[in-house]
């Protein structure tokens, strides 16, 4: 029963994962679908632009006037690969411009920001306002960490030991620019085992932002000149995918093209949500649609997360098989446990299957009871495991559930809140691995109560 | 398979056991023990014999292979003319379920069964009709006196009961021979006396073969033909 619980939930939380990750990069980072100009696939090149006006003409005969349009929002994009600096740090990144009300119908970045790190596209900057990712802003120093008397007040009320918090006092209101820094320091006041579990509480109550990080980009321009910008950082975000946050760096397109020498027609990229009538996580289903589009725009490539997001989809091609071997490992160890314990619950009853044999009934008889026997028991089982896991699932898949703690998934770019979700495929393989589970199990005690002998089993001695 | 057929002679009463010559040795951590050394037995119908001797003289080992639940190393066991030793595993089975039932010394009854189904199942492994269960059962069950406890489960039964149902199951499918290795040895007095007279009395009305084993001097009194062994040996054998 464990076992199925085990089984059951640990499958439909990979499967939660993996559409996690897939539905993080549609709807935060990459849309369904993207268009781009031929030239830029293969070289992604200031200068590989399209017409916005043009383009947007014809998309919007799939999205106008009703609610069962195939489209649902898009968004333009100019995309300059820059050189972000601070006086602290650099980095390269996508410097994308994008208008933010046309943004926020395509991603919802907007809602991923920290609180008290200012906003998406609504703070008051005197230099053009950027919003950047939390791995950008650690790179380059504008995440900082400082103890002070505030912040430990706040650690001593969500559980710091009161002897480590007077040991920090020593820290208090340095700034350490880096979480080595901080963990050098933190360190060399308390002892191995203090730090085991304070350090990252330390660490998440002492970070603090820099506000309004002034950050310079470097890139060059469509006639091939260097150019720079320097801007004021809005706003930072912090999504399931830590490249995305390390990488890309978002501004108001008007800010950006004055600099580049483009215009507000020539854009690099557009991305597009479709309606959500088309199912369209699904890639089959946005298969005719993205066919249509292409072929009213054949300037231009039309992209679907094959493309924009290829490690989002070969989790997604993977999840199926890869949950099954997954499973299938899950249920040997168990089939284990439960043929010893079936073994043993059998060998226990040893006298009862030497009476029925010494009364005539056959080994085969005997064969069939036990098996039967087995599989009701674990047929129970597995019913009230599958009930239960069920409920956790139906639970977990509305609420979420952060099992991993908070960092270590999401550096391999996937949320560390998983939505539990099962599928009747996956479903329908649980109960087949059950079933073999059940008759496989029940061979073990079988052949160990054939081999005794009658003699003595009659007496209760297993040999 | 080697059947043969010993041609039983009219006149003389019918022997529907013999024993011929029946050796059993078992080798356990380098020691041998000779458990039978060379034993010849006949048995009639209708006999209610007792075998007796010292603990370790080869008594269950006897029975057992009486029953067919073992076979010898040497020897011939012949059962209504045909000898058994030699028969496969199915056969054996098949054979123990239409013409032997045993009487364990600790009962071994299924906890989960009530006296009644307990009694029944070895009719049920015999493709008897529900009704006909139904009826030998209750008639059985009542027979040694537990009419009142049929629905009852083993363990709410004293040990005397318990070993009652077990005579009820061994009777049920009305077989020729029912064998016991000390059915008595768990028993109290009371008990003891009490299920002898059971067995006493379906030996008589049902003319059924008893073969048991004891030490017990109470019991052996009861017997009619007393079997005295020792080292595997038969060293009396007394009507
Ligand atoms: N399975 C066995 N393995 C080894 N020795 C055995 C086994 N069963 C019985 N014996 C030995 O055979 C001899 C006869 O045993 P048994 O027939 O049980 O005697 P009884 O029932 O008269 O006490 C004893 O010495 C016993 O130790
Ligand atoms: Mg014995």
């Amino acid at each position: 029963m464990t076992g199925t619980i085990a089984g059951t939930f640990i499958s439909a939380l990979m499967t939660g994962m993996y559409n996690q990750k897939v539905h993080d990069s549609i709807y935060t980072e990459c849309g369904h679908l993207q268009i781009v100009s031929k030239s830029y696939l293969s070289d992604e090149d200031i200068n590989s632009t399209f017409s916005a006006k043009e383009t947007e003409s014809i998309l919007k005969k799939y999205q106008n006037p009703d609610k069962k349009a195939p489209i649902q929002a898009f968004s333009e994009q100019t995309i300059i690969l820059s050189m972000a600096q601070t006086a602290r740090g650099n980095a390269g990144i996508n410097l994308t411009g994008i208008i933010p009300e046309e943004e926020k119908k395509v991603s919802d970045l907007y809602t991923k920001i920290i609180p008290g790190t200012g906003n998406y596209f609504s703070s008051e900057t005197t230099l053009p306002e950027v919003v950047i990712g939390d791995k950008l802003a650690e790179i380059l120093r504008i995440k900082n960490y400082r103890i002070t008397e505030k912040n430990l007040s706040e650690m001593l009320k969500n559980g710091l030991n009161k002897n480590i918090a007077t040991k920090l006092n020593s820290l208090k209101d340095i700034r350490y620019t880096t979480k080595k820094e901080l963990e050098k320091a933190i360190k060399s006041v308390t002892s191995q085992k203090e730090q085991e579990k304070t350090i990252s509480l330390i660490r998440k109550y002492s970070t603090y932002y820099e506000h309004r990080a002034k950050i310079t980009f470097s890139f060059t321009n469509t006639a091939g000149k260097l150019s720079f910008l320097s801007c004021h950082v809005g706003g930072i975000f912090k999504t399931s995918n830590t490249f995305f946050d390390q990488s890309e760096v978002f501004i108001r397109q008007q800010d950006i093209i004055k600099e580049t020498g483009l215009t507000s027609d020539k854009i690099h990229k557009i991305k597009i949500l479709l309606n959500k009538n088309l199912s369209p996580d699904n890639i089959k289903n946005i298969k005719p649609i993205e066919q249509e589009i292409q072929s009213s725009l054949p300037g231009l490539k039309v992209l679907d997360i094959r493309n924009t997001s290829p490690d989002a989809y070969t989790y997604k091609l993977m999840s199926l098989p890869s949950t099954f071997i997954i499973m299938f490992i899950i249920y040997l160890v168990i089939s284990f446990g439960i043929a010893n314990t079936m073994t043993m619950a059998v060998m226990e009853r040893i006298k009862e299957f030497g009476m029925l044999r010494s009364i005539g009934m056959s080994k085969k008889e005997i064969r069939y009871m036990i098996m039967a026997e087995s599989i009701i028991l674990i047929a129970i089982g597995a019913l009230i495991g599958i009930f239960i896991s069920l409920i956790i699932i139906i639970i977990t898949s509305h609420t979420g559930i952060n099992i991993f703690g908070s960092s270590s998934l999401e550096s391999f770019g996937m949320s560390s809140l998983i939505y539990p979700d099962i599928t009747s495929g996956l479903f329908i393989i649980i109960v087949i691995l059950i079933g073999i589970v059940s008759i496989v199990t029940s061979i073990f005690p079988i052949n160990k109560v054939l081999k005794i002998k009658l003699t003595n089993a009659n007496k209760g001695v297993l040999s | 398979m080697n059947i043969k057929k010993e041609q039983s002679k009219s006149g003389e009463s019918e022997k529907v056991i013999i024993l011929k010559d029946l050796y059993k040795t078992y080798h356990s951590s380098e020691i041998e023990v000779h458990a039978l050394n060379g034993i010849n037995l006949n048995f009639e119908r209708g006999e209610f014999t007792a075998i007796v001797g010292p603990s370790g003289s080869g008594k269950t080992t006897l029975l057992n292979l009486i029953g067919g639940l073992d076979s010898p190393d040497k020897g011939n066991i012949i059962i209504n003319d045909q000898s058994i030793i030699n028969l496969k595993e199915k056969d054996i089975t098949e054979f123990r379920k239409r013409n032997i039932g045993f009487i364990f010394q600790s009962y071994n009854l299924l906890p989960v069964l009530t006296a009644r189904e307990n009694t029944e199942l070895v009719m049920i492994l015999q493709d008897y009709t529900e009704s006909e269960c139904k009826n030998r059962t209750e008639e059985l069950l009542k027979e040694v006196g537990l009419e009142d406890r049929m629905n009852d489960r083993p363990s709410k039964l004293s040990g005397g009961q318990q070993q009652r149902v077990a005579v009820a199951r061994a009777l049920a499918s009305k077989p020729q021979f029912i064998l016991a290795d000390e059915p008595t040895a768990n028993l109290d007095s009371k008990s003891t006396e009490g299920l002898l007279s059971i067995m006493e009395k379906l030996n008589k009305e049902e003319n059924i073969t008893f073969i048991f084993s004891t030490h017990d001097q109470r019991v052996v009194k009861k017997a009619r033909r007393i079997i005295k062994i020792e080292d595997g040996k038969v060293i009396s054998d007394e009507n």
